[in-house]
């Protein structure tokens, strides 16, 4: 920590006693907010939990209609990216400015990555019209979702009771939340990749070091958040059904 | 940015120009900035509620408006009163204003976020009410579905405003909590801190907590309104009572962030007006803490009579019977506090003990709307409205009020006409009682709330109702005078006209644009009277 | 002391959970047992806070009584003191708080927590292809939680943190599990609904 990089024109803000003292409070300024982050995400993570112990057959069903292949490609690009994010921040620490950028661009790239997939998703859903509530135009899902919840029916004897026109009303929710979860988060995705660029530019620039890479370290702990949240995405969408 | 430098050093005179205000980082000028534009978000809330109580006056159409527009008005003053007054209200302005200080800091933790929290804030308001340039909102600020999914285009305004106006409030409670862990002063232990900040404290950890869940509920409603998701929409199988529950878990701790300032604003008052130590100040900080905690698991009880199971009812209400004990600490320890003080009866401390009782009567009623069975015939009628108006007005606006006469002149430097300001009381506290008691009664009988219109046999105490609101209106506007002609032509302030012991009566009035020019060193509690 | 006040505050919730929910007569025993550590929470806050043990020692420290027992008590005060400056356990005092906290974790670390990860999503593919009936959800989520502990601890250091930030952070998980457990509970306690709302 004694070694300053040339460049850097770093003094700690002068109602804080140290830069250290402002690292620590800048540090758990973002963790509150990552905490918020997680309460949103969360909210939507209860409401899909509710819906699938109430609709499962909509859910089992919805599931079976996203592309697994593209999800894991999505999930290992995402992970790969929190790998980079962290060495981004690693050389940042280290002085070593130039491998830094290198990392932090890779992690921009693995970030567009993961939005082109997604694209593809989306892309062929809208094709099919499978797509949120009024919009939805797909009677092969719902007959699918009938189809499987009549098998219950007739080999539980504890499910006896399910209502199949109300299913049939409520199978595009699946898509809605679908839409509405993977949407956010890929909302997410592409402020973060925003912000790492703008964090890659200021270390191309000079503005860190050793002594100070606050800015990186907090993008890359809202990065690891957007890493966390589909970590959980994953397999409760594509997987679990 | 176009400013000139002054001889003065204090914060106001430190720059001068409308832009370095626009720009400015410093805490106190922020405090001042919320002050400014909240006020006037008050004012056009209570002219909304005024025009509310003038239809009121008597049974049938007294103002010709149709029931559409009363409708509108009804949830706009909600709205604006819930979204754009009372939640800021007290942490934005008096927490900005006297945090740093109390804590003997420079400034917040993050002084740049808190411009841009005003930013967003301000922000909010702005596409809240472009809602009324799009047919407005006519469905509560509750905007419970699925009458908020049918309704036009002016609902998603308002419900984006209050999601925009969330964000600040997340901001704003996590520049507080990290201010409250990092920046006190050497020797500053949490338990020296001044119980304002304390409950400001609590207020912030609910603040960051809760909120985000509104917002993804907020967010949800636009999905079902713009995409027909069917999340919430019984017609397609959703389950309106699911955003009850969404809507209920920030809500209901926001009322707390509503009232816990201006708890820990009496805290202040009593102590410096009684010229004592407060008691049991351990108490009152923890209850403070526990009040946030409990707020979080009582949410069911707005939703008694929508549709959750009988089950769930009975678990909220008993759990709800839990969160008046901190509350009541908080109560007996001001009282203890008061016992055997030098009282002094300024119109601070008139609005903080109007405060005890007002708030007393709201708390305990709403122990009576807690109760299960009661709220079976309590829920939608007049007495819920009593119940909320005695503790937010008569609660925090009475804590608010009391608060910036007694803090205006470290603010301002000068001091306000107590006379004046004991007169503002007198007709606030009266027009309060006359307003919103005959309410209780009112409900008891049976009369709905949220209606255009009523049964002849409620008028005479609707009547009675309406007149008090002119009182209040009144109050308001002296108390606006006081602190005008305050601001122009009231006498320069001493540094500590009222003998308080806290961190920022040692400051100067108006305080240094670094608040202190050293930072002090703390060795003794904040209420050392001796 | 800040830390010690947000964990007393989980502990009030949890109070306030368990009451309601266990004390219909399944479980008094908890409910006493937190209790008493919710009172004995109390005054060991009373005693940090107002150097009971100190004052003690001061005034009463010459009386027969209590004289055999200062050794043990100036024991006690110094393991209170160590909690409250953060140094209990601590064996070396050079190590400062700040010096933590720019901990600078190997490379070599994030590469395995990445082999880790990338095990952690062939694991869960794979095991979603076997139907565990309701306990697919549990086990997916289970998998889930362990691959986030990882990137929790190693890529945004809460490891080697202090612990505010893991409290801070825990916290969100706390509260949003009360938002689905309160809710939950209402909707299967529901009475057969109508349209919509199948059992299964």
């Amino acid at each position: 920590m004694n070694t300053a990089s040339k460049e850097s024109h770093f003094h700690h803000a002068h109602h804080f006693e140290s830069a250290a003292h402002q690292y620590s409070s800048a540090k758990q300024g973002v963790w509150l907010f990552m905490v918020t982050e997680i309460l949103m995400f969360g909210g939507l993570f209860v409401a899909y939990l509710i819906y699938k112990s109430l609709y499962a057959p909509v859910f089992h069903v919805g599931s079976s209609y996203l592309d697994v292949k593209m999800g894991t490609i999505n999930t290992f690009i995402l992970i790969t990216s929190s790998f980079t994010m962290a060495l981004g921040i690693y050389f940042n620490q280290k002085n070593e400015r130039s491998k830094a950028i290198i990392f932090l661009a890779i992690t921009i790239l693995c970030a567009l990555g993961f939005m082109l997939v997604k694209f593809f998703e989306y892309s062929h859903k809208i094709h099919l019209g499978l797509v949120p509530g009024k919009y939805f135009n797909n009677p092969e899902f719902v007959q699918k979702v009938v189809d499987f919840a009549t098998n219950m029916q007739a080999t539980s004897s504890a499910h006896q009771d399910i209502d199949i026109a109300a299913l049939k009303k409520i199978a595009p929710l699946y898509f809605g939340f679908y839409f509405v979860m993977t949407g956010l988060h890929g909302f997410h995705v592409i402020i973060g990749a925003c912000l790492i660029l703008w964090v890659t530019i200021k270390t191309a620039k000079g503005h860190f070091g050793p002594e100070y890479y606050t800015p990186v370290e907090g993008v890359g702990l809202f990065w690891h958040i957007v890493d966390l949240i589909w970590i959980y995405l994953f397999p409760l969408l594509y997987l679990v059904g | 940015m176009a400013h000139t430098e002054t001889h003065s050093h204090d914060y106001l005179n430190h720059q001068k120009g409308l832009w370095s205000w626009l720009t400015t980082i410093d805490h106190k000028r922020i405090g001042i900035m919320y002050l400014i534009v909240i006020l006037f978000f008050f004012l056009i809330g209570g002219i909304f509620a005024l025009l509310i109580r003038m239809e009121l006056f008597s049974a049938g159409p007294t103002l010709g408006i149709d029931p559409g527009t009363y409708n509108r008005l009804m949830t706009f003053h909600g709205a604006i009163m819930v979204f754009m007054v009372i939640v800021p209200g007290i942490p934005s302005i008096f927490g900005n204003f006297l945090i740093p200080i109390m804590l003997g800091a420079k400034d917040v933790a993050f002084p740049r976020l808190n411009l841009f929290s005003w930013y967003v804030f301000m922000l909010g308001a702005i596409i809240a009410f472009a809602s009324l340039l799009f047919g407005g909102a006519d469905t509560g600020w509750t905007f419970y579905t699925p009458y908020s999914i049918r309704q036009p285009n002016g609902v998603i305004f308002l419900v984006l405003g209050a999601f925009t106006m969330g964000m600040a409030s997340i901001l704003t409670g996590l520049n507080f909590i990290v201010t409250v862990h990092k920046l006190r002063a050497p020797g500053q232990t949490m338990s020296r801190i001044p119980l304002f900040v304390w409950s400001t404290y609590a207020t912030a950890i609910i603040q960051v907590l809760a909120t985000p869940v509104l917002g993804i509920t907020l967010l949800l409603l636009v999905a079902e309104k713009t995409l027909g998701v069917g999340i919430f929409d019984p017609t397609i199988g959703g389950d309106p009572v699911l955003f009850q529950h969404f809507f209920w878990f920030y809500s209901h701790p926001a009322v707390y962030i509503m009232v816990l300032p201006a708890m820990g604003i009496i805290s202040e008052l009593i102590a410096t007006y009684s010229r004592k130590t407060v008691f049991g100040y351990t108490a009152i900080a923890y209850s403070s803490l526990a009040i946030g905690a409990v707020s979080f698991i009582v949410w069911g009880h707005h939703m008694f009579v929508s549709g959750q199971s009988e089950f769930a009812g009975i678990m909220f209400s008993v759990i709800t019977m839990l969160v008046g004990v901190p509350t009541a600490i908080k109560l007996f320890n001001w009282i203890a506090t008061m016992y055997m003080g030098s009282i002094k009866l300024d119109a601070p401390m008139l609005f903080a003990i109007g405060f005890m009782f007002l708030f007393t009567i709201g708390g305990l009623t709403g122990v009576w709307l807690a109760t299960l069975g009661m709220d079976v015939h309590f829920h939608d009628t007049y007495f819920v409205v009593a119940h909320f108006h005695y503790v937010m007005v008569g609660g925090t606006l009475m804590a608010f009020t009391g608060g910036l006469f007694y803090w205006f002149p470290k603010m301002f430097g000068r001091v306000c006409n107590d006379g004046t300001a004991r007169i503002s009381w007198v007709l606030i506290f009266t027009g309060f009682n006359v307003t919103f008691f005959p309410q209780f009664i009112l409900g008891a009988m049976g009369m709905p709330r949220r209606y255009f219109d009523y049964l002849p046999q409620y008028e005479s105490l609707n009547q009675i109702s309406t007149v008090g609101s002119w009182l209040i209106g009144a109050g308001f506007l002296v108390a606006l005078f006081a602190v005008i002609h305050g601001l122009l032509r009231g006498e320069k302030a001493s540094n500590n006209p009222w003998g308080g012991t806290t961190l920022e009566w040692l400051a100067t009035s108006p305080p240094h644009h670094e608040n202190f020019e050293k930072t002090p060193i703390v060795s003794v509690g904040p209420y050392e009277y001796r | 002391m800040e830390e010690f006040v947000n964990y007393a505050l989980y502990f009030i919730a949890c109070v306030c959970v368990c009451v309601p929910l266990f004390g219909l007569g399944l479980a008094p025993g908890i409910i006493v047992n937190l209790e008493i550590a919710a009172i004995l929470g109390s005054f060991y806050s009373q005693i940090v806070e107002k150097g009971l043990i100190k004052t003690l020692i001061k005034d009463k420290g010459d009386s027969p009584l209590i004289r055999p027992m200062v050794p043990a008590l100036e024991n006690v005060q110094s393991t209170i003191d160590s909690i409250e400056n953060g140094t209990f356990g601590k064996k070396e005092e050079k190590e400062s708080q700040e010096e933590h906290e720019h901990h600078i974790i190997p490379i070599s670390v994030y590469a395995g927590v990445l082999g880790i990860l990338i095990l952690g999503t062939i694991i869960t593919v794979g095991v979603a292809q076997i139907d565990f009936g309701p306990w697919n959800t549990v086990i997916a989520m289970l998998v889930a939680t362990i691959k986030a502990s990882f990137v929790l601890l190693y890529f945004m250091h809460l490891k080697y943190d202090n612990a505010m930030n893991r409290v801070i952070f825990g916290s969100g998980f706390f509260f949003l599990l009360i938002l689905f457990s309160f809710s939950i509970i209402d909707i299967i306690t529901r009475v057969k609904p109508l349209l919509g709302f199948t059992k299964f």
